[in-house]
């Protein structure tokens, strides 16, 4: 099998995962979720129940207009093909091609499109609930920058395949600067996938889920999948770097060829899983931020890849 | 304009505070007399009416509970207007009361002046067409905008079934009052998700600033009341009064009675009376359960909610175990109760307060200690003690913004006397404080619970009660979960009565709501408006009506059909 027909076969198998793994890592959530509320909560594969659910019933369409049935498609088919560019060690996706800088940003592009989404609605609640978005996003780009510069500083590259690789060599990982990197990027995915109390753009309660309020049916169905893909791809970043990558350069040794790639998929989909679980018990913890309570946390949070940044710098 | 509570009286006992106020309102009024120990009523001109009220707010501790409308065009060709103003530290009602001729039923606005009026005014406005002159807000409050101005339907003339609607000629908007074309409008409710009944709030927002709000309800009245008027004999009023509401029925059901007690001069057993006592205060945990549940959802957090929602669940249990029910007990009736609490109930009872209690310290401990709770409800939602006096909140409501007033312990009823309790009270007027009451008071219940468990004294559980004397009235007021839980009552002939008002504590406690949320952020309006636990079947006292489940039949489509059929011919 040649290269490119072996990356193919990747591309492929990664997508399947995502689009598998994305639903069933939201089904986790809510039964752990239930664990910490004392009830019994939803079957493991609920969400996907969900999904071809809403991929069944007929949209309602408030207004005629393209942009909100093209939309849909664009977020959800990004966000598929993205999901194959996840940096796991020994396992060439799109990540071999594809940086950090082009992730995180082709990511935040789909937020944005969903922003000004919600904000074309004729719609005060779409509105509301897109503007806190857009904040939030503005205010948390610094942490982002921080991070990304961090780490490529760290590891002198920004390729993403090369990043998980290298991200576990002990070189690179048993150092201070690493610790707090590594922090950063876990406390990136959380605040990214806006789980609460973070989750102040769709805030049901108040926004009536702000910019997707508009949607049902199946248009409503690609949001949500697109929205569960995204926290799929924002998860498996510190999982495959500060968990997997260890591991994988452990296991290098010892293996080697599509059995390593194997091994380290089925290790990562673990530390997914666990990961899933202790973010879903932090999130049972705590009510929903309200926008201008969550600027000092999310600017202050800026401090920790600063310092793994110059601690870096400084070859700590 | 009032300068609210200028005159310090809480020390003073009640003959001393009515003394005082024979003489400040001497030459204002024609006649004084007291149907009951604890309600006077002084008969004054109407245009005295203002100047009265104006007097007595001054005092403090007082509040203008209700204003109740009566068409006594059988007695004397007049309609009456009686202005309940409450005496808190005296256990006191005093009753202000005006005729108004029939052809000329006018009177001047007091809206202006103490805001507890602006609802009470629209009201008998729309069901008597009393004309309050200054009353600049004119919106129709219970009656929907369709309903013509000429018709009025608690005038005793008014027949239930006249058709008033002409729906050919449209159906006019509800038009708001301020223009704020410059603002965005936000639109929550009738339907939204933090509203488990129907009421709409129109939000004038500037970016996510709240600058000005209007409220529009009563989307389900049904005028209970005329039902219970015409219809029913005294003592099956109870089992409708205790339908107005699902989670305080029994706070209604025992108000109602209390009030004909009252006028009757009738003294219930005191085992009745711990009865009531206990189930009252199961209600109270239960209905405060279920609003710290509600509230933990708002803001997102739903591990509270459901923790919360799971303690409930066992004073649920633990009242179905005293009564058969887990909720709406049919328990009250006119001189005591129906039905005792058995012995072997009892241990289970003090089994199942331990546990309450002990998973409730859990729950508390994890709210009060929840930092970003706590900042998303300090300083929010701000209700001044001067606009919470105008308004005459009540309740938990009230004791967050400093008012130190509780029914049980100010107007003693059931077995509340022989109880101790405290009354927790703060000052910060914001929805923390409102909260930190209600969390307290969970406690405070618990206790009394177990109080009345272990003093509940044998005997009878009824006083023979033969019929009621005619054409006397009285209030009977209940602390209920969310306030003071004021009802008149003036009986008529044939053991029927007159005239029956239900002022549950939601309809003092929603319209300072509109102040509450001025100068907040849109996020903040759903905790604001939940942090007074309105309770729209209490307010606008519509009928929830249970379904006879006694045998199950599926209907089919024809039948269904068959039945609609004959319903739309019985319309036509």
């Amino acid at each position: 099998m040649d290269e490119c027909m072996l990356r193919t076969v990747w591309v492929i198998v990664l997508i399947l995962l995502g689009a598998f793994m994305a639903p069933v890592l939201d089904g986790l959530r809510r039964k752990i979720r239930a664990k910490v509320q004392r009830r019994i909560g939803p079957p493991l594969l609920q969400t996907i129940y969900d999904l071809s659910k809403l991929f069944s019933l007929q949209p309602v369409l408030p207004f005629k207009n393209m942009f909100m049935i093209v939309t849909p498609y664009i977020v959800f088919v990004s966000m598929l093909v993205l999901s194959a560019a996840v940096p796991i060690p020994y396992v060439p996706g799109f990540s071999t091609v594809f940086d950090a800088i082009t992730l995180l940003y082709a990511l935040l592009f789909v937020s944005v499109l969903v922003v000004l989404l919600g904000l074309a609605l004729p719609n005060p609640y779409s509105n509301a609930g897109s503007a806190r978005e857009a904040l939030t996003v503005t205010v948390f780009e610094v942490f982002i920058a921080f991070t990304i510069v961090g780490i490529a500083y760290k590891m002198k590259t920004l390729n993403l395949y090369g990043l998980a690789v290298l991200y576990g060599f002990p070189g690179n990982y048993l150092r201070i600067s690493t610790l707090f990197l590594s922090a950063s990027l876990f406390i990136l995915a959380y605040i990214e996938s806006a789980y609460t109390p973070f989750d102040m753009g769709e805030a049901e309660t108040e926004v009536l889920g702000g910019p997707y309020l508009e949607f049902s049916g199946r248009y409503y169905g690609l949001f949500l999948y697109a929205l569960l893909l995204k926290r799929y791809i924002l998860l498996s970043l510190p999982v495959s770097l500060v968990l997997v990558s260890p591991v994988a350069a452990v296991l290098r040794s010892l293996v080697s060829g599509p059995l390593l790639s194997v091994l380290v998929l089925g290790v990562f989909t673990l530390f997914l899983l666990i990961t899933m679980s202790v973010y879903s018990v932090i999130e049972a913890l705590y009510p929903r931020y309200r926008v201008d309570l969550a600027f000092k946390p999310l600017i202050l949070a800026s401090v920790i890849p600063l310092i793994g940044l110059v601690m870096g710098w400084l070859g700590w | 304009m009032v300068d609210f509570w200028r005159r310090n009286i809480e020390d003073l006992g009640r003959e001393e505070v009515v003394g005082i106020i024979d003489r400040e309102l001497h030459g204002l009024y024609t006649e004084k007399y007291g149907p009951t120990k604890d309600l006077i009523i002084y008969l004054a001109p109407r245009e005295n009416i203002r100047e009265i009220i104006r007097r007595l707010m001054t005092f403090s501790y007082t509040r203008l509970s209700v204003i109740v409308g009566n068409d006594e065009r059988y007695f004397r060709r007049d309609f009456s207007l009686t202005y309940i103003v409450a005496f808190d530290k005296q256990n006191l009602y005093i009753g202000v009361r005006a005729y108004l001729p029939e052809h000329d039923p006018e009177i001047q606005s007091i809206a202006d002046m103490v805001k507890a009026a602006w609802w009470n005014e629209r009201e008998n406005r729309d069901l008597y067409g009393i004309e309050f002159v200054g009353l600049k807000d004119k919106r129709k409050l219970v009656l929907p905008e369709y309903w013509p101005d000429d018709a009025h339907p608690w005038r005793k003339d008014h027949p239930y079934n006249k058709p008033v609607m002409d729906w050919r000629e449209g159906l006019p908007d509800y038009k708001p009052v301020g223009r704020h074309e410059d603002l965005d409008v936000i639109g929550m409710g009738p339907y939204h998700m933090i509203n488990d009944e129907p009421i709409h709030w129109r939000l004038y927002v500037k970016g996510e600033i709240i600058v000005d709000a209007e409220h529009r309800g009563f989307h389900n009245w049904r005028g209970i009341e005329k039902i219970a008027e015409g219809r029913l004999t005294y003592n099956q009023i109870p089992f409708i009064a205790e339908r107005i509401c699902g989670i305080c029925g029994f706070t209604h059901a025992t108000s109602y009675v209390q009030a004909i007690e009252s006028l009757a001069g009738i003294d219930i057993p005191d085992r009745a009376r711990y009865i009531r006592s206990l189930m009252l205060e199961i209600e109270r945990i239960e209905s405060h359960l279920l609003w710290v549940g509600i509230a933990c959802h708002i803001l997102g957090f739903d591990t509270g909610f459901m923790l919360s929602w799971k303690i409930r669940e066992h004073i649920m249990h633990l009242a179905e175990i005293l009564t058969g029910n887990r909720k709406t007990y049919g328990m009250d009736i006119v001189g005591g109760v129906r039905r005792d609490v058995l012995g072997d109930r009892l241990a289970k009872a003090r089994d199942s307060v331990k546990k309450i209690r002990y998973e409730y310290r859990e729950l508390y401990n994890m709210l009060v200690n929840n930092s970003i709770l706590v900042k998303r409800t300090r300083g929010v939602g701000v209700l001044p003690r001067d606009t919470a006096i105008s308004y005459g909140v009540v309740g938990p409501v009230a004791r967050a913004t400093g008012l130190d007033i509780d029914v049980r312990r100010d107007h003693p009823y059931a077995a509340y006397k022989e109880l101790s309790f405290d009354v927790p009270v703060y000052s910060e007027g914001d929805v923390l404080a409102i909260t930190l009451v209600r969390l307290d008071e969970v406690f405070e219940s618990l206790d009394l619970i177990e109080q009345i468990l272990d003093a509940l004294p044998g005997g009878p559980l009824a006083a023979d009660v033969k019929g009621i004397p005619e054409n006397k009235e009285a209030v009977g007021v209940v602390e209920a979960p969310r306030g003071e839980d004021i009802h008149y009552v003036r009986s008529g002939l044939y053991n029927k009565i007159q005239r029956w008002r239900v002022r549950a504590p939601s309809y003092a406690n929603i319209p300072p709501v509109k102040e509450m949320l001025i100068g907040y952020r849109l996020a903040d309006a759903p905790i604001i408006y939940a942090s007074v636990d309105p309770c729209l079947a209490c307010t606008e006292r519509y009928l929830v009506i249970d379904v006879d489940t006694g045998s199950k039949k599926i209907m089919t489509d024809d039948e269904l059909r068959a039945k609609s059929r004959k319903l739309s011919s019985r319309i036509g």
